[in-house]
């Protein structure tokens, strides 16, 4: 039903219809910016990223062969503008330019668990992290996250797995570490 | 192996831990955003409101504000079709920007275009006409056009803006049409500019056709493919545009249009003495800001010509001239005499 809709959105959208286009932007918004976020660790910038992919997406829709795959390419849009603006960001630190925005968002105390676990996640592998963001933030079921990755529903499932594993682990680690005298 | 409660309880961290907040999209600072960057966006299709009423002002958005402005601008096929007048201008995008185009050709003051049109009897094939015509754009003289079959002058229509007036001249019967240029004819001849047929893009869907090497030059070429907006442009008793489509070819280096081509399928009237035809165009700019002489829209009839009337309409005289004429100059038509292979002439 989802993808019926989708690829309504997307047809129109490619016959220039600014609406369906916009309808789109509202429906993969917040997954835009969790890809964003899982590669900037902030979400100012992963909301720059995400509109500046949406810009990019409208300005070149016509590119797209396969409108069946406009969320995949959506997606590798946004991690690209990401991926670009974390490594702006790092050359910046580099040239000893001050950099405003945190590698972690220092809204929450780090030390508490959630602020361990999502230090974690952060250092998980890219499409792991990309997966976490999708399935806990966005609520995505395993087709619409394999769809948006472009990998299988069995993929999604294996690396989820391996990612809680891999947290689950590291958290114990680091509880242990705290508590120690 | 976690244990349920484990698992109940990571899982509840995870989301804390991933917890963005409320994140919505903001369809206004998004379409701002956009709009901030008309020249490196090209907007596509049906270009956005908001965008529109920023970057494209002036003729282009005064033609969207009055219905009859706004098909007088996408008239310029159908006028195209009707033989008075081709405008090959368009719009691209990856690469060709759309106010690119616009403004270059905003410079343009003077236009020729050459090309052929065919008329071809849909139920008879050898019912058929060609004719060169080569096409004059001033601004400040308005529109010519001279048409030749096998190189004889054949027609030659002008509408003089400055006058305000037509002139339709036959010169196989020695015979002119003059008639004064309403005030809508008027608009149409101001709206066939290049924003009249980037308006005629954008509100109509196209097709993009990607680059090619045309008459030499590497062009990007745009289909529109429905030309039923333009169905109201003229009474249906003149023109009775069924279905069509027309492709523009934008130079992508100079920015300007330089070739259309049109094929429309007209339904019977009396312009296309009861026929279903088919119509084929094709012009390629040759020049442009050229010095045109001003006697080329000259609206008056050379000497000789009688005024074309009423019973030169008469089916037995336009057969003997081989020619169809609409007295408000839209269309010319000529069946040429073809032998069939019983050797029986056919009209």
């Amino acid at each position: 039903m989802t993808e019926d809709i989708d690829a309504n959105l997307v047809a129109a959208a490619l016959r220039g219809d600014a609406e369906s286009f916009g309808r789109l932007c509202e429906r993969y918004y917040p997954a835009l910016v969790a890809i964003a976020y899982s590669q900037l660790a902030d979400r100012h910038l992963a909301e720059d990223a995400a509109q500046e992919a949406l810009l990019a997406a409208y300005r070149d829709i016509a590119k797209l062969k396969r409108p069946e795959r406009l969320v995949g390419w959506l997606t590798a849009i946004c991690r690209n503008i990401a991926i670009d603006m974390a490594k702006a960001r790092a050359r910046q630190k580099h040239a000893g330019i001050e950099d405003c925005s945190p590698v972690l968002d220092t809204g929450r105390n780090e030390n508490d668990t959630v602020g361990i676990v999502r230090e974690i996640i952060l250092r998980l592998e890219p499409q792991m992290r990309d997966i976490v963001f999708l399935r806990y933030y966005n609520q995505m079921s395993y087709s619409r996250i394999a769809q948006m990755l472009g990998i299988s529903e069995e993929a999604v499932n294996g690396k989820l797995r391996r990612a809680r594993k891999m947290i689950h682990r590291q958290l114990r680690r680091r509880m242990s570490k705290e508590t120690e005298p | 192996m976690m244990h349920k409660a484990d698992e109940h309880w990571l899982d509840a961290m995870i989301s804390r831990a991933v917890d963005l907040g409320k994140v919505e999209f903001d369809r206004k600072a998004w379409l701002d955003r956009l709009a901030a960057e008309p020249q490196k966006r090209h907007l596509t299709g049906r270009a956005v409101e908001h965008v529109k009423s920023k970057y494209f002002e002036t003729i282009w958005r005064k033609i969207m504000e009055s219905r009859a402005t706004k098909y007088s601008a996408a008239a310029v096929i159908a006028l195209a079709a009707a033989l008075i007048l081709t405008n090959p201008f368009g719009a691209s995008k990856n690469g060709v920007l759309l106010a690119a185009v616009q403004e270059k050709i905003a410079q343009v003051d003077t236009m020729i275009l050459r090309g052929q049109t065919t008329f071809t009897s849909v139920s008879d094939p050898n019912i058929s006409v060609k004719y060169d015509n080569v096409k004059y754009m001033s601004r400040q003289y308005g529109f010519a056009e001279d048409g030749y079959i096998k190189g004889v002058l054949t027609y030659r229509i002008a509408l003089n803006r400055p006058q305000k007036q037509a002139l339709l001249l036959l010169p196989t019967l020695k015979k002119y049409v003059k008639f004064p240029c309403t005030e809508e004819q008027i608009k149409v001849v101001e709206r066939l500019t290049p924003t009249g047929v980037v308006d005629l893009l954008l509100e109509t869907e196209y097709r993009k056709l990607g680059t090619a090497t045309v008459d030499g030059v590497e062009a990007e070429g745009f289909e529109v493919q429905d030309l039923k907006p333009l169905e109201s442009i003229m009474p249906k008793f003149l023109l009775d545009l069924q279905k069509g489509t027309a492709t523009i070819w934008v130079d992508k280096k100079e920015l300007l249009p330089i070739r259309m081509e049109g094929d429309m399928l007209l339904g019977k009237t009396f312009t296309t003495l009861f026929m279903d035809v088919n119509c084929h165009e094709v012009a390629a700019l040759e020049k442009y800001n050229v010095e045109l002489d001003p006697g080329l829209f000259s609206t008056n009839p050379p000497e000789g010509y009688t005024p074309f009337t009423l019973s030169d309409l008469i089916p037995m005289k336009l057969s003997m001239a081989g020619l169809g004429v609409v007295p408000t100059g839209c269309l010319v038509w000529q069946s040429t005499r073809q032998r069939r292979r019983t050797g029986k002439l056919i009209v």
